[in-house]
């Protein structure tokens, strides 16, 4: 990973080593070197300072900007204004955030990073910033981030780009670019061997999804998908898409149709883990319900393509999915606990209370409670106290709490590490667009 | 540096300057000694104990700096040119000066790389006998460079052997009792020194001495360190007191420091920091 956004020195030595021998003339004479320039560069980012171990990060978006948390000790370290309703979701690097906002997908920087060094790594913070960067789309939707690729799915053009996570806050990374036949809300993942799986649909009808080859060809299609929203990774390369009446597995270049028990029966937002072949998925039921509040969600094996539901004590909305690090399945219910299953029994085996009762509003942009996991501690952010929890999720204790000076909307967390090219922590996220 | 700020130095540089010899800027170069341009705090200890005062030392990470992250600015890139003798130790400890020592292939180059033969682990000098041995490879290219001061720098790094050595001895009789002990590190920067000494490094990832930990890192680093025997986590800074009480609570792990001597504060040296080291390892190791 580059430490710095900014154009290596290194290039710079390289690329001007002839003249340099001209240009020191001057540098030694007032021994500094540097005399022709003074230190004003607008966005010249603080030096970066060693720590002891990976810091991650946590940042959240409330009406009028976003803040980024040390997701340690809870404390706010970043406020940045920006206008509108903004959403999160990690880059994919470790390190960075891209907010989806007007005009494209912002990058926030955490300020937290690993670099290799031989056998081990050394970590770094800085300050955390929003960065001038902005990946320009016009109605900015989901970001996936697999396997070390990280791809945007622009909803209002069908554009996919694709690229290395770790070239994310590179402007001249290089771009895998792909559109949709038509602009629908879709979703693209690139897998591990290059395959790419596409959302197929109009703005109308979404119905299915096409595994394209890494020269767009086609290799595998269904479009027994109605209504297709959502993914999650399960293991290494196993990736679930949800649908109104079940979920497709797509695996080895294949793709299974696994029904849901009811004709509705709507999986929409999921949840992988590298550490299980099951997936968590929410699961409705009532087509004509305008706020359908389930208690019941979904766990689909992708080793024998099976599906079942699982009863929970409260209803929960599609923010409140999550995995803990040996892969429980987590979800964040409306009675303000944590509930954790184990997936392969496909029970609740814990509810840990954290937050008071809450509701889902009618409204999908306003504050709700979230759930995001980093590292095995489950944070859960708490809108009508303007707080945030962390819960380590093996002993079902909440550890930290803190205030928060406002009102928290979405949250999305980074590791401060190296990212493992197995990180699968990201959840299929909304089902909602504007 | 920010890179924009050296760059415009650097075109400045081009608009002005003529090819008279002042890219040596790292020293006066004309009082007959030699200019040696070192890229880390331990080669610049050997190089000054060798050189002695026929060699000006100008290293190119300052006191306290990161080695690791060191860009060389323009102005530097020209003194490694410029030098009389380079000492570097390649194989990416330093990659930014790694590809500049490339390019600018130094007339006179130590590259410290061969000592640091295990693996990826670049800290060779934590092994004294390592470094004494690396002290005559100084010499020896000094000598070939400065004939005329040959047997000075020959005679000093004797010296310096003899002071390796004593540090050597003091280790190995501290230690001698501690065969096959297990140092836990929160930086594996200790190989060398573990391999010397009959001690078995093992890395304790996720310990931020400053920082207390999460349920979750602490329950890794149980697993980890379980059946270890250890019960001293050894941090490259004093640890805070909430990071030692919940180590101490909850693993029943104490906590001290060693200092890998890779970047040091001035006024501190390799001899007195390897002493404090030596203290360290005496009170946190599990010796027979």
């Amino acid at each position: 990973m580059r430490p710095l956004p900014t154009p290596s020195l290194r290039a710079v030595a390289l690329m001007t080593t002839l003249p340099l021998a001209l240009a020191t003339g001057c540098a030694s004479t007032d021994g500094t070197g540097a005399a022709a320039s003074t230190p004003t560069e607008a966005s010249a980012p603080a030096e970066p300072t060693e720590v002891g171990a990976s810091a991650p990060r946590l940042a959240l978006t409330y009406d009028g900007g976003v803040q980024v948390v040390d997701a340690t000790t809870l404390e706010v370290l970043a406020d940045e204004p920006l206008d509108g309703f903004n959403r999160l979701n990690a880059a994919g690097d470790g390190r960075h955030f891209l907010v989806s906002t007007q005009g494209g997908f912002r990058l926030l920087d955490g300020g937290a990073w690993a670099e290799e060094h031989g056998d081990h790594d050394h970590y770094y913070t800085a300050e955390p910033q929003l960065t001038g960067e902005l990946l320009p789309a016009e109605k900015p939707g989901h970001v996936v981030a697999h396997a070390g690729r990280t791809v945007l799915f622009d909803d209002g053009t069908g554009q996919i780009t694709a690229f290395d996570s770790a070239a994310v806050a590179d402007p001249d990374r290089e771009t895998r670019d792909l559109r949709t036949p038509s602009a629908h809300h879709g979703v693209a993942v690139e897998l591990g061997d290059g395959t790419m799986l596409v959302s197929e649909g109009t703005e109308d009808a979404r119905t299915g999804v096409r595994l394209l080859d890494a020269d767009g060809a086609e290799l595998a299609a269904s479009d027994d998908c109605p209504g297709v929203h959502g993914e999650a990774v399960a293991g290494e390369d196993t990736v679930v898409i949800g649908c109104e009446d079940g979920v497709l597995v797509v695996a080895g270049g294949g793709i299974t149709k696994v029904a849901s028990p009811d004709a509705y029966g709507r999986i929409g937002n999921q949840a992988g883990s590298a550490e299980s072949p099951v997936v968590l998925g929410d699961y409705k039921s009532d087509p004509d319900a305008e706020l359908e509040r389930p208690t019941r969600v979904s766990l689909i094996d992708t080793t024998d393509a099976s599906l079942r539901l699982v009863d929970l004590p409260s209803s929960y909305w599609y923010r409140s999915l999550g995995r803990g690090e040996d892969g429980e399945a987590l979800v964040l219910g409306t009675d303000g606990a944590l509930h954790v299953i184990d997936p392969v029994a496909g029970a609740v085996t814990r509810s840990i209370p954290v937050i008071g009762a809450w509701e889902e509003s009618e409204d999908w942009q306003d504050p709700h409670p979230q759930l995001v996991v980093v590292e095995g501690t489950a944070y859960i952010s708490e809108p009508a106290t303007q707080s945030l929890h962390a819960v380590d999720v093996a002993s079902g204790k909440v550890w930290k709490s803190a205030s928060l000076t406002v009102t928290p909307n979405e949250v999305a967390g980074v590791s401060g590490d190296v990212e493992e090219h197995a990180e699968h922590e990201h959840t299929g996220d909304d089902e909602h667009v504007e | 540096m920010p890179a924009g700020r050296a760059r415009r130095a650097a075109s400045a540089g081009l608009l002005l300057c003529s090819l008279a010899g002042c890219a040596g800027g790292a020293a006066g170069a004309d009082d007959g000694r030699l200019d040696v341009l070192v890229t880390s705090y331990p080669l610049q200890y050997v190089a000054e104990q060798v050189g002695g005062d026929d060699v000006v030392v100008t290293n190119l990470t300052p006191p306290g700096g990161d080695s690791h992250r060191l860009e060389p600015a323009p102005h530097e890139v020209a003194a490694l040119s410029g030098a009389d003798v380079v000492v570097h130790q390649s194989g990416g400890m330093q990659p930014a000066v790694d590809d500049v020592v490339a390019q600018e292939e130094p007339e006179h180059l130590v590259d410290a790389a061969p000592l640091a033969d295990r693996g990826a682990d670049p800290h060779f000098w934590l092994d004294p006998l390592r470094l004494a041995e690396f002290g005559r490879t100084v010499a020896g290219q000094l000598a070939a460079v400065d004939p005329d001061h040959g047997a000075d720098y020959r005679a000093r790094a004797d010296r310096l052997d003899v002071t390796l050595r004593s540090i050597d001895g003091e280790y190995a009789e501290a230690l001698a009792a501690c065969r096959g002990a297990t140092l836990l590190a929160s930086h594996e920067a200790f190989g060398y020194l573990a391999e010397r000494y009959g001690l078995r490094q093992m890395g304790v990832a996720g310990l931020d001495p400053y920082v207390e930990p999460p349920p979750s890192r602490l329950r890794k680093v149980a697993d980890e360190v379980a059946d270890s025997g250890a019960r001293t986590i050894f941090f490259e800074a004093t640890a805070g007191s909430a990071v030692a009480e919940v180590l101490a609570a909850d693993l029943g792990l104490g906590t001290d420091v060693l200092h890998p001597v890779e970047r040091v504060a001035a006024g501190e040296t390799y001899p007195d920091l390897m002493a404090d080291n030596l203290a360290a390892l005496r009170r946190g190791l599990t010796c027979g």
